[in-house]
C-alpha cells in the first residue's frame, strides 16, 4: 500500500517534471512557458530595460558604438565594412532572430520541422519550386567569383551566431517557447536563402492556366481579353524614351507550335494582387528647394514581426540608412549622404514550363533533341515533428526541377512539368546592395545594378548632384514574340529562351524631360521597345493615378510626396462605376426598396477616395466582385486552371461592347448581357451589404477590409492587429487592402541638409512583448512618418540607450 | 512547525536565487531532496514547499507584469485560451504550488518508505 501511494505521487512529480517541458500535440511546454524565471514572463522586458553597455565581440578589428534612437532604431558606427556587418548580423538577429531563421526555414521547405505535418504539403511545393536549390547555386557562385561579398556575409553571419551563443533560455525570443525547439546555426547559405525567399515572395507566372484558357476560348479571344499591352499604357520608363542601342536578334524557329492538350494540375498559389509597390523620383526643377526628391513604399503582406527593420549603418567612409530585411546585409531601400534608390517590383514572365518526355517510369532519361538525356535526382527528406520524415523525389531536367508529376498537384502519369526560372541561376544580389549602400553617383548606381538578376526591381534613383533616374533591372530571358506564353515543349530546343537581353539594353531613363521618374509596378515600357516583353499580372490604376499628379505637381515638398503616398483615390472606380450606373436600368431603380435606393444614393454622391469612414468603397467592392464574377465565373472548370480577364480588360469591355456575345452564359436559357449582368449583380450586392449592415451595424470601409496584421503563425491571433482602422485599398496609391498594403513608406529630400522621413506597420522589436513591437503601426495607419534622416556619432541627439562592441 | 517554516525559507529562497540559472525540474529534485533530508512530515513537506513556491512564482511573474507594464501577459492570456491575464498569473501560481508540493511530498514518503524498510 506504501509502495502504491509513493508511486502515485513520484509518478505525479514526475509527471510535472518532464511532461510540463515537452510540447504535445498543438499544446506548448505549460510548464516551460510558465516557468516565471524562463518562459514567457522573461519576454516582458522592452529593450530599453534590459540593455548592455558593452558587448565583447569576437573578430572586431575595431571598436564599434551603437546608438538607439528613441523607436529603438540602431545606428551603427563602425570603422570598416567587415566589422560593420559583423554587428549588423549581431543586432539584427538581437532584435529579429525568430523571424529571420523562420523566414528561412520557409525559403529552405522545413516549416514542418517546427509545425509539424500541416506544413508537408507547403513544404513540398516550396523544395520542387527549387529554392534551396538556387540558394546553393548562389552560394557557391559566390563563394568562388565574389570572394569579397563571401566575406562580408560571412561576418554577418558571425555576428549572428556570437549572439546566438550568448542566449540565455530567459532571452529565447517567445516563438521558440510556445513552438519548442531552438535557433539553429545562422550560415551564408541561410543569406541566400533569404533573397530567394522574396524572389519567390514576388514573382509568379500564369503559364498553365494560359494554356488552358487559349485551348477553352481560343487565340483569338485570348488576344482580344488579354493583350500584352492596354490601350492606356502608362509605363514605368516614359513613353518617348528613344532605345538607343542595337537589340540582339531573336526570332521564332520555324514550325514550332505550342501544344494542345490540357492542363489538369492543381498550379501553385499565386503571389496574391495587391502585392506590388510605389516607387519615384522628382527633379530639383519641379521642387520647392530645388533638391531632388525620392519616395519608395514596397507593399507587401502585411506581417508583425514586421518585414523591414530599419538601421543606419556607418563606416568611416560612408553613412547609409532605411530598410533592412533582417538576414540580408545592408539596406535595401534607403538613401546614403550622395544617394537614394528604392525599389519596385518588376514583373515580367521570367518563369517557363515544360512539358518533359521520360523514357518510362523510372524517369532517368527524357527525350530532348530527339536523343535520350540522362535526368537527375534531388532527394528531399523534410523532417517532420512529431513523426518520421517524409521523403520526396524531386527529378530536374536540364530546365530544372519538375514539379509536377504524377506525385505531386497531379493524379496522370504523362504530367511532367519541368520549371525554368531566372532565380535558378548564379547570380549575386547582395553585391547590389552592399555597393548602392556606398554609391556616390548615377554611375555607381548602373555598376551595382548590374549584379542584379532576381526578383526583377524597378530601381528608382535619386542623387544630391541632382540627378533622377529608373532602371528596370533584373536577368530577363531573350525571348521570341509569344515564347513561354504558354507550357512549352521540353522536346525541342526550338522552345528554349534564346540568351538574355543584356544589363544595358534593359529599360533605363536618366533625367526625362518631364522631370520625375516612377514605377508602380505597370508595363515597364512603350511597345516601341525592341524585346518581346510579357506579363499577367502588370497593374492599370496606381501608375496612371501617380504619373497624373506628378505631371501636375510643381513646388513639391517632402510633405506632398507624403500624402502622395498616402493618397486614397480609386481610379478604378472612378472609370468603372458611371459604366455600371449608366447600364443599370431606370424602371429598374424605381422598384428597388429602401436598402437598395439608399446604396444607390451613396454611390451616386460617392467622391471616389477610399476613407476608412466612407461607406461607398465597400458598396463599389462588393457590386464589382459579383459583376466580375457574374460575368466570368462560366469559364471556370472544376480541376482545370484558369485566368479570368483582369478588371481592366473587364471595364473596358462593359464600357465598349455592353452588348457583347461575351456577356452570355450559355449554359443559362436567358441571353445576358452587360446591362442585365450589373442589374442582377447589384441586388446580390444589396443582399451582401444588407446582412453586413444588419450583424455589424457597419458597412465603413475600413470595417469591411478588415486590414490585419498578422503575426507569420497565422495561429498567433493575439500577436496580431486585426481590423486596423485605415484606408486605401488594392489599385489604389495607398495600396491597404486587407492582408497587403505599404510595408515601409519612405520619402527622402537630397542636398546638404537632407531629411528622411520613414514609416512601417509595425516596430523594430520582434518580441511581442516588447512596447517596440508594434508602436509604429498607429502612426502608418494614420499616414504619419518618423525622422529618419542620418545622425552622427559625435552628436546623436538623445539616444535611448548606447551599446559598444568590443573585441 | 520550525521545520514547515525552514521548507518554506529554503524554498523562498531557491526558487528566488537559484531558479534564474536552472530548469524547473532542477530545483523539483533540490526540494525532494531536501524534504527527504529534513524528515518533516506529509503535510508539511506538501504545503510549505507548494506555498513557497507558488507563491515565489506568482511574485516574480507579479513583479515582471509591474515592471514592464507588457501586453504578453494578456496576448499569452489570449493565446492559452484564458479569459484575462489575472488568471495566467494564478495559472502560474498554481502550477508552481503543484511543483513544489508534490516534490516536497515525493523526497518525504520516498525517506518514509526507507525508514520502514529499515
Amino acid at each position: 500500500m506504501k509502495y502504491i501511494g509513493f508511486l502515485l505521487v513520484f509518478f505525479v512529480t514526475l509527471g510535472l517534471g518532464i511532461t510540463l517541458s515537452y510540447q504535445f500535440g498543438s499544446v506548448p511546454p505549460v510548464g516551460k512557458l510558465l516557468d516565471p524565471n524562463h518562459g514567457f514572463w522573461q519576454n516582458s522586458y522592452s529593450e530599453d530595460m534590459t540593455f548592455e553597455e558593452e558587448i565583447d565581440l569576437q573578430n572586431l578589428s575595431n571598436t564599434v558604438s551603437v546608438f538607439y534612437d528613441e523607436n529603438l532604431i540602431p545606428h551603427i558606427f563602425a570603422e570598416d565594412e567587415k566589422d560593420l556587418y559583423r554587428v549588423q548580423g549581431y543586432v539584427t538577429a538581437k532584435h529579429r532572430l525568430w523571424q529571420m531563421e523562420f523566414q528561412t526555414m520557409a525559403a529552405a521547405g522545413r516549416i514542418s520541422e517546427i509545425v509539424g505535418p500541416m506544413a508537408i504539403e507547403l513544404d513540398r511545393m516550396t523544395r520542387r519550386k527549387g529554392l534551396a536549390f538556387a540558394a546553393e547555386t548562389s552560394l557557391q557562385y559566390i563563394q568562388k567569383e565574389h570572394p569579397d561579398t563571401y566575406e562580408l556575409v560571412e561576418a554577418y553571419a558571425d555576428g549572428v551566431n556570437q549572439y546566438i551563443e550568448s542566449l540565455s533560455a530567459a532571452d529565447l525570443p517567445i516563438e521558440y517557447k510556445i513552438l519548442d525547439y531552438k535557433p539553429e546555426t545562422w550560415s551564408v547559405y541561410k543569406s541566400m536563402l533569404l533573397l530567394k525567399y522574396m524572389a519567390d515572395m514576388l514573382v509568379g507566372d500564369r503559364d498553365l492556366e494560359y494554356t488552358n484558357l487559349r485551348n477553352q476560348i481560343g487565340q483569338e479571344m485570348l488576344d482580344k481579353l488579354y493583350p500584352d499591352f492596354p490601350e492606356d499604357n502608362d509605363p514605368v520608363i516614359e513613353a518617348e524614351r528613344i532605345w538607343d542601342f542595337v537589340p540582339l536578334e531573336v526570332s521564332k524557329p520555324e514550325g514550332t507550335g505550342y501544344l494542345e492538350a490540357d492542363i489538369f494540375v492543381n498550379t501553385m498559389p499565386q503571389p496574391v494582387e495587391g502585392i506590388g509597390s510605389n516607387n519615384w523620383a522628382v527633379s530639383g526643377a519641379k521642387t520647392k528647394t530645388g533638391n531632388p526628391i525620392l519616395a519608395n513604399d514596397p507593399h507587401l503582406s502585411l506581417n508583425l514581426p514586421s518585414l523591414w527593420y530599419v538601421m543606419q549603418l556607418s563606416t568611416s567612409s560612408h553613412s547609409v540608412k532605411g530598410a533592412t530585411l533582417p538576414g540580408a546585409l545592408g539596406i535595401i531601400s534607403g538613401f546614403n549622404q550622395d544617394i537614394a534608390w528604392g525599389v519596385t517590383n518588376a514583373t515580367r514572365d521570367t518563369r517557363d514550363w515544360y512539358a518533359i518526355q521520360f523514357k518510362d517510369e523510372s524517369r532517368t532519361e527524357y527525350l530532348y533533341d530527339e536523343v535520350w538525356v540522362k535526368s537527375t535526382f534531388r532527394i528531399e527528406e523534410i523532417k517532420v515533428k512529431g513523426q518520421g520524415s517524409f521523403m520526396d523525389t524531386v527529378v530536374y531536367s536540364h530546365y530544372g526541377p519538375v514539379v509536377y508529376d504524377k506525385n505531386f498537384r497531379s493524379d496522370r502519369k504523362d504530367v511532367n512539368f519541368s520549371l525554368k526560372w531566372t532565380a535558378h541561376m548564379a547570380s549575386n544580389e547582395q553585391k547590389t546592395f552592399l555597393l548602392l549602400n556606398k554609391g556616390k553617383n548615377h554611375d555607381d548606381y548602373i555598376n551595382a545594378l548590374n549584379h542584379y538578376t532576381s526578383p526583377a526591381q524597378n530601381f528608382v534613383f535619386a542623387s544630391k548632384d541632382g540627378d533622377i533616374a529608373m532602371k528596370v533591372q533584373g536577368r530577363f530571358p531573350l525571348k521570341w514574340e509569344g515564347q513561354g506564353k504558354f507550357l512549352m515543349d521540353g522536346k525541342t530546343p526550338d522552345f528554349e529562351w534564346q540568351g538574355f537581353i543584356p544589363n544595358e539594353h534593359n529599360p533605363s531613363t536618366l533625367n526625362p524631360v518631364r522631370g520625375f521618374v516612377s514605377s508602380a509596378n505597370q508595363h515597364s515600357v512603350d511597345p516601341s521597345y525592341p524585346y518581346y516583353m510579357f506579363d499577367h499580372s502588370f497593374e492599370h490604376y496606381r501608375n496612371r493615378r501617380l504619373n497624373s499628379i506628378l505631371e501636375e505637381m510643381s513646388q513639391i515638398t517632402t510633405k506632398d510626396m507624403m500624402a502622395l503616398q498616402f493618397d486614397n483615390f480609386h481610379l478604378h472606380a472612378e472609370e468603372a462605376l458611371p459604366v455600371m450606373l449608366g447600364l443599370l436600368d431606370a424602371t429598374e431603380v424605381n422598384q428597388m426598396d429602401d436598402f437598395g435606393k439608399k446604396y444607390l444614393s451613396q454611390l451616386k454622391k460617392w467622391n471616389f477616395n477610399a476613407f476608412p469612414n466612407q461607406e461607398a468603397p465597400a458598396l463599389f467592392q462588393v457590386w464589382w466582385e459579383k459583376l466580375h464574377d457574374g460575368i466570368w465565373s462560366k469559364w471556370k472548370i472544376e480541376g482545370r486552371p484558369i485566368v479570368l480577364p483582369n478588371k481592366y480588360q473587364t471595364t473596358k469591355l462593359l464600357l465598349n461592347e455592353p452588348k457583347s456575345e461575351i456577356f452570355d452564359n450559355p449554359e443559362t436559357p436567358e441571353k445576358e448581357n452587360a446591362s442585365s449582368l450589373v442589374k442582377s449583380s447589384f441586388y446580390e450586392m444589396v443582399e451582401t451589404i444588407k446582412k453586413i449592415e444588419e450583424t455589424e451595424k457597419d458597412y465603413s470601409w475600413a470595417n469591411f477590409k478588415k486590414t490585419s496584421v498578422l503575426h507569420l503563425v497565422p495561429n498567433f491571433k493575439s500577436f496580431s492587429h486585426i481590423n486596423v482602422y485605415t484606408g486605401g485599398g488594392a489599385g489604389i496609391l495607398n495600396a491597404t487592402s486587407e492582408r497587403n498594403g505599404a510595408s515601409w513608406r519612405m520619402v527622402v529630400e537630397m542636398g546638404e541638409q537632407g531629411s528622411a522621413f520613414g514609416i512601417y506597420p509595425g516596430g523594430q522589436s520582434g518580441n511581442p512583448g516588447s512596447k517596440y513591437y508594434d508602436n509604429l503601426l498607429k502612426k502608418w495607419a494614420n499616414g504619419e512618418y518618423i525622422d529618419v534622416s542620418l545622425k552622427f556619432e559625435d552628436s546623436f541627439p538623445n539616444p535611448l540607450f548606447k551599446t559598444v562592441f568590443k573585441n | 512547525m520550525e521545520k514547515s517554516l525552514l521548507l518554506f525559507v529554503f524554498v523562498t529562497l531557491l526558487v528566488l536565487f537559484a531558479g534564474p540559472y536552472a530548469p524547473y525540474w532542477i530545483l523539483m529534485i533540490v526540494v525532494a531532496t531536501v524534504t527527504f533530508l529534513t524528515g518533516a512530515g506529509k503535510t508539511t513537506s506538501f504545503l510549505s514547499p507548494g506555498l513557497a513556491f507558488g507563491l515565489s512564482w506568482m511574485a516574480i511573474s507579479f513583479f515582471i507584469s509591474i515592471k514592464t507594464d507588457s501586453e504578453l501577459p494578456k496576448r499569452m492570456a489570449k493565446l492559452m485560451g484564458l479569459a484575462n491575464d489575472n488568471l495566467l498569473l494564478f495559472g502560474t501560481a498554481i502550477l508552481g504550488f503543484l511543483i513544489g508540493a508534490f516534490s516536497g511530498l515525493t523526497g518525504t514518503m520516498l525517506r518514509k518508505l526507507l525508514e520502514r524498510k529499515g
